[in-house]
């Protein structure tokens, strides 16, 4: 049985990534979608590479603490634009609006707000984008504090001093456990578009070729021959699997060489959940390839089944910008529990033991399927 | 050797195959033959392991195929009636691809492709795609893809279906070579001159039966030495068949408004007594045919139909 899957495994591999739309689909469209998609949605939640952006309207009358309070942010790690263009302050992702009068107004010791909003209200990332704006402005009124003299005035000096100074005590604040940046850009584009294009070509090469097969009378031959029809069956989904792996190894090394993504301190555990993946998206395209009955059943439900399966799962845009409806809903879908494992190894840090229930999840998903796909397998 | 016992398949209510028996001696061509839907396809699959008979045994050189699949299949070589190739792979990958799914491998593999190749007239286009292929260059090669692993057991599944006629002369000489070279060879067709130019024994199937086995000369001897005559016209069978009811030489196999069968003796000579007699009868005859006997007369003696309808 093992030789008849291996033989049958090898033709399939050869026969498939002798395909145009294979080659098209495994190894130069998937480097495009990580571009593509990653340069799109470089500002979903800006994370990423680049430093957050952040619109401060400051009144002309604001005075020479509101550059301070500017610099404080920058110091905080975000890129701060000035505006009082009400669109621009309107379409910002964050913004902070100082009063007017600000810099008179704390000098005579009246109380004054600062405003502080995001467009998304929800996730830890617009916590923590809180803690660092309000980190900002408390060592603004620090500095106000201490540079202050006996009357209670101070000047822009003496603030310009201290803020070259170092501190005599440095507060560093970082989130307590681990940073949980949501991946934006290329952290989200790379291993979503990984995962997409597996399961796209599972379902669309893979199930075409057993279509075609049976259509051609090539199964009904390859029944009659003395291969044992378990190993051909199982090797359908082996050579299946092995492509897989070869699109996912290719994916990891143009990510990794191109697009700079660090996959994170639990590698093995990482290629268990793609490996899984690989073997879950095989087994779903021979049950796709035993269902269909034309080449064009087969594409059309693969394309719709795969980008339906990916958009819902998280692959296209990070899933912890949607409601939380739809994150809940990701987590009952293949592609959700692979990208939900990816994002806690690779960008939330969560180690290896956290995905522990997608690996399980992922095991039984691929025994499901194989089981279907064996019983529904026609050779006729 | 093929022994096939009692076969039988069904489909639901439908029986495709109905208690079928013969057996197919080494070293010769035994001939199924049947219009479409008869039967022949059904019966190829079960002896090749592809289907599961209904009930009933089929013995491949002594091997069951049901109990012992493996050892049976391993010395069949299965033709079939579709061309079951890889359009877009060369003749020569669709050659080794099946070489290597019988165990064929290495040199022995090498030369068994060039082998099959060069006597299918293929060799020079071996590199080719088979999309680019005629219908018979086709056919030629799905016959060198049966053959490849030197099966002891052959069965071809009308495997002339559609070709041009050099392609049919090539093709039915390597069955008559492959007979010669000692092997049980099982052929189906639904052409008459073929199954009696080629097949050393035959079976007609019509309706998943045998409705006639035998050689050549003993099925030619069932028809009696009549010969078979086709009037065309109009007729009223009552007064056809009163009329040749005590004509031990005639008989009437069928009858419709429009087109009579008979079984006649010395049918040449008795032309003129037989057109009396349609007379008498009230039948209006345009058009007369005399056939000699034939595989075609003895079906249509059997059955009461044309094999090619
Ligand atoms: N898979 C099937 N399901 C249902 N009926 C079938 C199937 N295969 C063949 N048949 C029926 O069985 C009968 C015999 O078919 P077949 O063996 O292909 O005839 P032949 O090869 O002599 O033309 C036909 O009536 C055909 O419709
Ligand atoms: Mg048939």
């Amino acid at each position: 049985m093992l030789r008849a899957a291996w033989f049958i495994a090898r033709s399939d591999v050869a026969y498939l990534l002798r395909q145009r739309e294979t080659l098209l689909w495994t190894f130069l469209m998937p480097p495009v979608f990580f571009f593509f998609i990653g340069s799109v949605t470089g500002g979903f939640a800006g994370g990423g590479g680049s430093a957050p952006s952040i619109t401060v309207q400051s009144p002309e009358d604001a005075g020479f603490l509101a550059d301070h309070v500017v610099r404080r942010i920058e110091e905080q790690g975000f890129e701060v634009t000035r505006s009082s263009d009400p669109d621009t302050l309107a379409a910002a992702r964050r913004r902070l609006i100082l009063p007017a009068g600000f810099t008179d107004s704390v000098a005579a010791q009246k109380p004054v707000k600062i405003e502080f909003a995001t467009q998304s209200d929800a996730g830890v990332d617009t916590q923590y984008d809180q803690i660092r704006v309000a980190r900002a402005v408390y060592g603004v009124l620090a500095d106000v504090i201490v540079s202050a003299d006996a009357e209670g005035t101070f000047d822009p000096a003496a603030i310009e001093r201290l803020a070259d100074e170092p501190r005599p005590l440095q507060l560093t604040v970082s989130q307590a456990g681990n940073r949980a940046e949501i991946p934006t850009g290329f952290e989200q584009s790379v291993p979503g578009t990984m995962v997409m294009f597996t399961l796209l070509v599972m379902l669309t090469g893979g199930a075409v070729l057993l279509v075609i097969e049976r259509n051609q009378g090539l199964l009904r031959r390859l029944a009659s021959s003395p291969l044992p029809r378990r190993g051909v069956v199982l090797g359908k989904w082996g050579g299946r699997l092995f492509l897989g792996l070869v699109q996912i190894g290719f994916a990891m090394l143009v990510g990794t060489l191109f697009f700079k993504i660090r996959w994170g301190p639990d590698l093995p555990m990482l290629l268990a959940i793609l490996l899984t993946w690989g073997a879950l998206a095989a087994a779903l395209g021979i049950l796709l390839g035993n269902l269909a009955r034309t080449e064009g059943q087969s594409i059309g439900l693969g394309v719709l089944a795969s980008n339906v399966l990916a958009a819902l799962g998280g692959c296209w845009w990070p899933i912890e910008v949607t409601p939380q409806w739809m994150q809940s809903f990701a987590l009952t879908l293949p592609t959700g529990w692979t990208m939900d494992a990816l994002h806690k190894l690779v960008n939330f840090g969560a180690g290896a033991t956290s995905v522990v229930p997608h690996l399980l999840a992922l095991v039984v998903g691929t025994l499901v399927l194989g089981w279907a796909a064996v019983r529904t397998f026609r050779f006729q | 050797m093929i022994e096939v016992a009692q076969l039988r398949k069904e489909y639901g209510d439908l029986v495709a195959v109905g208690g079928v028996s013969f057996t197919a001696e080494t070293g010769a061509i035994f001939g199924l033959l049947g219009p479409n839907g008869a039967g022949k396809t059904t019966t190829i699959g079960c002896i090749s392991g592809l289907l599961e008979p209904t009930a009933g045994t089929v013995r491949v050189r002594g091997h069951d195929v049901v109990r012992e699949g493996t050892r049976a299949k391993a010395s069949l070589g299965v033709v079939p009636q579709e061309i079951a190739l890889y359009e877009d792979l060369s003749a020569g990958e669709n050659v080794r691809f099946w070489g290597q799914a019988y165990g064929l491998g290495g040199s022995k593999l090498r030369a068994r492709m060039t082998d099959v190749l060069e006597i299918t007239g293929l060799l020079d286009r071996a590199d080719d795609r088979v999309d680019q292929f005629s219908g018979g260059m086709k056919r030629r090669l799905n016959f060198a893809c049966g053959i490849v692993h030197e099966p002891q057991v052959l069965l071809l599944d009308e495997p002339t279906v559609g070709v041009d006629p050099q392609s049919r002369v090539r093709l039915l000489d390597l069955v008559r070579e492959q007979a010669n070279q000692g092997v049980c060879v099982l052929y189906t067709t639904h052409y008459m001159e073929e199954a009696q130019s080629m097949c050393d024994r035959l079976a007609i199937i019509d309706h998943g039966h045998i409705i006639a086995q035998g050689s050549l000369e003993e099925l030619q001897a069932q028809m009696g030495e009549r010969d078979l005559v086709r009037v065309s016209g109009s007729f009223d069978e009552n007064d056809l068949r009163r009329v040749f009811s005590r004509d031990e030489d005639v008989e009437v196999v069928t009858v419709d408004d429009a087109q009579a069968t008979l079984s006649v003796r010395q049918a040449s000579s008795k032309l003129p007594t037989l057109l009396a007699a349609l007379t008498r009868a009230d039948s209006e005859v345009r058009d007369i045919t005399v056939s000699q006997p034939s595989l075609e007369s003895l079906f249509i003696k059997l059955t009461g139909k044309e094999l090619r309808e």
